[in-house]
């Protein structure tokens, strides 16, 4: 009895006093050369910067560690280590290093150092995610003190973009170093702008300010990151100015924090994409049956059924009632601004009446049963999404589940859950993102046919194939001259969009909340970068 | 053995003429009790008559409209022409209907999976104390470590290996409560097992299954109802905080916990329908239940001069 009271009670406390869960601390104002403290999202899962790359990974390691090519808020290649690069030959690349580099330590960052860096990258032991997708195809060559050559086995037109995922560290700290050497900070030394003060799992990492910095001087001296999970505690830590910074604000506290006039935010528009996937590959499909649970032919091969379910659900709807200004409504594979982003594919009205004909003229008038998957904690409000979009097809005769689950459990099912390890789903909520800043990222792995071999098609849970889209993609990749690259892309972008190779839905934004005294105005990159905050007027 | 034998023990021939009605007169000398009592009959009705009651089946996607979504409470819907009393969700679900529809999950899965753990636990507690020995031994070591275990824990790895869905729930909250009616059969069991009248029916040759369904837990059953009462509240709230975690049931059919989880979200925003109200129907309905529990334990417990 009595520990069921307890349980009880400390539920509802839960429930009711979010924000108390936080360390109280006292309520900064920022100031110049001040400390600035960031409520963040997700906590970085190590301080190795090659051990995992994910958004909050990349955020705080950026800070410590330079790339030799850096990326602007809309993802725009600028000097980082590297003052400039050029291309020799479609497969040779030269980069030339800065002088006056140095690490935290007061070496001087050097070009063996660079190399040290890109084989350590490929090759960390127990790394989540492993950054060979960007080096595997990539020699490196010390031409001089100043001078690292880079060849690659295919002309390849965004090595700079590529290299700019790799952090650099030191030569002679980092040959002995395992990654938790980084999380005690003996071993985070690089030569970013910031410099190693503390790192506790799941409360804190402190950085300061790096006074050699060969960059410009960020306005604070030091940085303080916090995670808090919960949407409603990140909100209510600002609030309260507990925080002077949060990330990912919830759609549904945009509104009422956009009127309280001692915040701010920044927004940015992602460089993923959220998308519907169909299960293309088997010839029957688990999850799409005949509305008495009878195993039909797969439906998703006919491209009507695509187009139908492409026009049955109203995108806009969905960014505007469920995402409440999250996120825009998709109509291509990246959103405007990226390389390659075809302007001429306009987004389509959604039309029930229409897409239900559309159905009937496939072949299925009374519809047929289906089960839409997808993660319930991994993209904002992605449980409603999933729901909103149900609601669409049932209104087109489509008997529709919605199994939602941990993200950590989805992937592994989607990626490889179905009979003989291949993707179990028929239909399902997934995401993309550009992190290159091109869309050929999208198109090499998502669209692309599947090919275990070359990596072509990585993502593509879908098993989507079209020979001629295939090879337009691969010459595109192999394309160095600009102009010519976009007006490639582009075409495929059309025709991946025509085809359906997947429903894009919407292009998530990224809004961060802020003290009134701090500008920023939003990266694509989704990143959360001290250097990027400045003090208002 | 014949079976001709009288078993003069069979009944309580203590028992008053109209144990019901004394029952009954205790149960409500307590108002608090009383109070519960009315509350949950209330509540099981609201359950049971849910789609008489509400406008709107929350469960059918045809009927959801998202236009509709984060209305307040007492606004009209725009195409169905109904009013939501307590609001919309994100989806357009009236939040009343939702509830009804809600409790009736809630219910369902606590007295379900209370009943079928109480029978499992008690079957195994009253052999394991009437058997003693080994079987005991084997049967308690099993409480034993099961109890070692927080709930919450053992119901997300049964939840993580199966699967969502109200049925693995209720499997789920099974695993983890049997246990504890085993526990509490065994000990009144032992209690009542070197009882005279057990020896004697043993001396007289009755079977042990009728010893034991007949004899022992007829008199075990008061403080098992007590438990199972008690139960039921638990597993509603450990199927609300499996739903919260998005663990349970089926996101197109929400519980009052998955419902507590979806309105969590915009609790800043002002928008406190959608979490407030399902919250306050999971409060009362466990309220209600432990007050119902409390006076059962008080009016059954034998020590106690009620």
């Amino acid at each position: 009895m009595e520990l069921d009271r307890r349980h009880f009670l400390s539920g509802l406390g839960m429930l009711l006093g979010a924000g108390s869960l936080l360390r109280s601390a006292p309520a900064y104002a920022v100031e110049l050369d001040g400390t600035l403290i960031i409520g963040m999202s997700t906590e970085s899962s190590s301080m190795d910067p090659h051990w995992h790359i994910q958004t909050a990974n990349s955020s705080v390691s950026q800070h410590l560690f330079d790339r030799i090519v850096h990326m602007d808020a809309s993802q725009n290649e600028v000097p980082g280590l590297a003052e400039s690069w050029r291309n020799v030959d479609g497969n040779t690349w030269e980069f030339t290093l800065r002088e006056g580099a140095t690490f935290h330590n007061g070496d001087p960052v050097t070009v063996e150092d660079l190399i040290f860096s890109y084989a350590r990258a490929s090759d960390v032991p127990g790394a989540i995610f492993n950054l060979r997708a960007y080096l595997g195809d990539k020699t490196f060559e010390k031409v001089d003190d100043r001078t690292l050559r880079v060849i690659t086995e295919q002309p390849n037109p965004i090595v700079p973009r590529e290299l700019a995922t790799t952090a650099i560290i030191s030569k002679k700290v980092g040959e002995t170093a395992l990654p938790e050497d980084y999380n005690s900070g003996k071993a985070c030394i690089g030569s970013g702008p910031y410099k190693f003060v503390e790192y506790v799992p799941g409360q804190v990492i402190q950085v300061e300010r790096h006074d050699g910095y060969w960059g410009e001087k960020p306005q604070w001296s030091r940085v303080v990151f916090r995670p808090i999970p919960t949407g409603g505690s990140r909100v209510a830590a600002l609030q309260s100015g507990d925080v002077n910074v949060i990330d990912s604000v919830p759609p549904s506290d945009v509104e009422h924090l956009e009127k309280d006039a001692k915040l701010r935010l920044g927004r940015g528009t992602a460089n993923r994409m959220i998308f519907l996937s169909f299960d293309q590959g088997r010839d029957v499909s688990p999850y799409a049956t005949a509305k008495d649970g009878s195993a039909i032919p797969n439906p998703f091969k006919n491209h009507l059924v695509r187009d139908a379910f492409d026009l049955a659900i109203d995108k806009k709807a969905i960014a505007e009632r469920i995402l409440s200004g999250n996120g825009a409504p998709a109509e291509q594979l990246v959103p405007a601004g990226i390389f390659g982003h075809n302007p001429e594919i306009a987004l389509r009205d959604a039309d029930a009446a229409k897409a239900k004909a559309m159905l009937e003229e496939a072949g299925y008038p009374d519809g047929f049963k289906l089960t839409l998957h997808g993660p319930n904690d991994r993209f904002i409000r992605d449980s409603a999404v999933l729901q909103a979009v149900a609601q669409m097809l049932a209104r087109i005769g489509i008997a529709i589940e919605v199994d939602a689950m941990p993200a950590n459990i989805f992937y592994k099912r989607a990626a490889s859950g179905g009979e003989g390890g291949v993707p179990e789903f028929s239909f399902f909520l997934v995401g993309y993102g550009a992190a290159t800043g091109e869309v050929s990222g999208v198109l090499r792995n998502l669209i692309h046919s599947y090919d275990d071999a070359s990596g072509f098609g990585s993502n593509n849970r879908g098993r989507y194939s079209n020979p001629d889209l295939d090879a337009l993609i691969e010459e595109g990749m192999a394309t160095v001259d600009d102009a010519k690259r976009e007006e490639i892309y582009r075409k495929c972008c059309a025709m991946a969009v025509a085809d359906l190779a997947v429903i894009p839905l919407y292009y998530p934004i990224s809004v961060w909340g802020m003290q009134s005294d701090i500008q920023f105005e939003g990266r694509s990159d989704e990143r959360t970068l001290a250097m990027d905050f400045h003090l208002a007027g | 053995m014949p079976s001709d034998i009288v078993d003069p023990f069979a009944r309580d021939p203590e028992a008053t003429a109209r144990p019901l009605r004394d029952f009954a007169r205790s149960y409500l000398r307590s108002p608090s009790g009383a109070v519960g009592l009315v509350l949950l009959v209330l509540i099981v009705l609201a359950a049971l008559c849910a789609p008489l009651l509400s406008f709107q089946n929350p469960y059918d996607l045809l009927q959801l409209d998202i236009m509709d979504g984060q209305l307040p409470p007492g606004a009209s819907s725009m195409a169905a022409g109904y009013t939501y009393l307590l609001g919309t969700d994100d989806q357009g679900r009236d939040m009343y209907s939702a509830i009804l529809y809600g409790l009736r999950i809630s219910l369902g899965v606590g007295v379900i999976s209370a009943t079928t753990a109480a029978v499992i636990g008690a079957t195994l507690g009253l052999i394991a104390a009437y058997r003693g020995g080994r079987v005991e031994a084997a049967i308690m070591r099993l409480v034993d470590f099961q109890l070692s275990f927080p709930t919450i824990l053992i119901a997300l790895m049964i939840l993580a290996v199966l699967g969502k869905g109200i049925g693995n729930v209720i499997l789920a909250l099974v695993l983890v409560e049997w246990a504890t009616f085993a526990r509490t059969a065994r000990g009144v069991g032992l209690v009542e097992s070197r009882k005279e009248y057990i020896e004697a029916s043993h001396v007289m040759g009755v079977p042990t299954w009728r010893i034991l369904l007949q004899h022992l837990l007829p008199n075990c059953i008061p403080p098992l109802i007590v438990i199972a009462t008690v139960q039921v509240a638990r597993a509603i709230s450990l199927e609300a905080t499996l739903s919260f975690l998005g663990v349970g049931v089926p996101i197109t059919q929400p519980s009052l916990g998955l419902l507590i989880s979806n309105g969590y979200q915009y609790m800043f925003s002002g928008m406190y329908w959608m979490s407030v109200f399902p919250g306050l129907s999971l409060l009362v309905t466990i309220v209600a239940i432990n007050l119902v529990g409390d006076r059962l334990r008080d009016v059954l417990n034998p020590r106690k001069d009620s």
